[in-house]
């Protein structure tokens, strides 16, 4: 396992979430263990960085994402937290839609291996 | 259970142990006993649900809640002191709704204190299920 600078991972998790935002899945993907654990919610997980992948070009297709009001962001070990309003606004109709969210990622080295979403969903649309 | 500092600075056991006793009074389903851990100005967030204020507020804004829910149980799997005065924690939730139906929720709560008492509770989840008809 390689060795990390304090904030590295931190510093990961804001880029790779600039690249999901952006629909850059080529370096989105770069940042994931091939054993990602990926929990939304309540959801059932997924396994995979594609399957991440997938699943969030789904949520893209309906929800555009704005600016992510970020309330606290902490680094400890290999474990990043972050404190948010995820914003979105609507594909259709631009309506504006706020996700109160804390992500928990956990880091194997310098890739993500479990990534926990903990988001109140209950304002986005239905996404199938 | 993962319990981590992320600074060398003080002793968070005080802080977990006022957040596990606070989730027990909330166990107990009389929202006097959990607003009672928190300042008269504290400000509490259940995720996209208006804002509420001290303790007043968090009972008011309680009542909906005890409508649908018969029973709480909060079984934390990670807590972070993630600086002098805020811990973040971890858990998943179980909803036994009046009509029988039980739910485990998963839930993130960030939990600023000061003083021995809670100035903010920002709870992070998707608690539609719950209250569901």
């Amino acid at each position: 396992m390689s060795e990390m600078l304090a904030g590295e991972r931190k510093a990961r998790v804001e880029r790779m979430v600039k690249a999901a935002t952006e629909q850059n899945w080529g370096v989105f993907l770069r940042y994931f263990s091939r054993a990602l654990f990926y929990k939304l919610g309540a959801a059932e997980p997924l396994h995979g960085p594609e399957a991440c992948r997938d699943r969030l070009a789904e949520i893209y297709q309906k929800l555009k994402p704005t600016v992510h009001d970020v309330r606290g962001i902490w680094e400890l070990g290999n474990v990043v937290i972050v404190e948010m309003d995820a914003n979105y606004v609507t594909m259709d109709g631009g309506r504006p839609v706020k996700v109160p969210c804390c992500d928990v990622y956990r880091f194997e080295g310098e890739l993500i291996k479990e990534w926990r979403v903990y988001p109140d969903a209950s304002r986005v649309p239905p996404l199938a | 259970m993962d319990e981590r500092l992320s600074r060398s600075k003080g002793d968070p056991r005080e802080e977990f142990n006022l957040i596990r006793r606070m989730f027990l009074a909330g166990e107990s389903m009389h929202p006097e006993n959990f607003a009672s851990f928190f300042h008269d100005d504290a400000l509490y967030q259940f995720s996209n649900f208006p804002l509420a204020y001290g303790p007043r507020g968090i009972i008011d804004s309680s009542q909906d809640f005890l409508k649908k829910v018969k029973a709480v149980d909060h079984h934390i799997q990670n807590m972070w002191q993630v600086s002098d005065d805020t811990v973040v924690c971890e858990m998943e939730v179980v909803y036994a709704r009046h009509d029988g139906e039980v739910l485990t929720l998963p839930c993130c709560d960030t939990v600023r204190i000061r003083g021995g008492k809670v100035q903010e509770l920002r709870i992070y989840m998707d608690i539609t299920p719950a209250l569901a008809a």
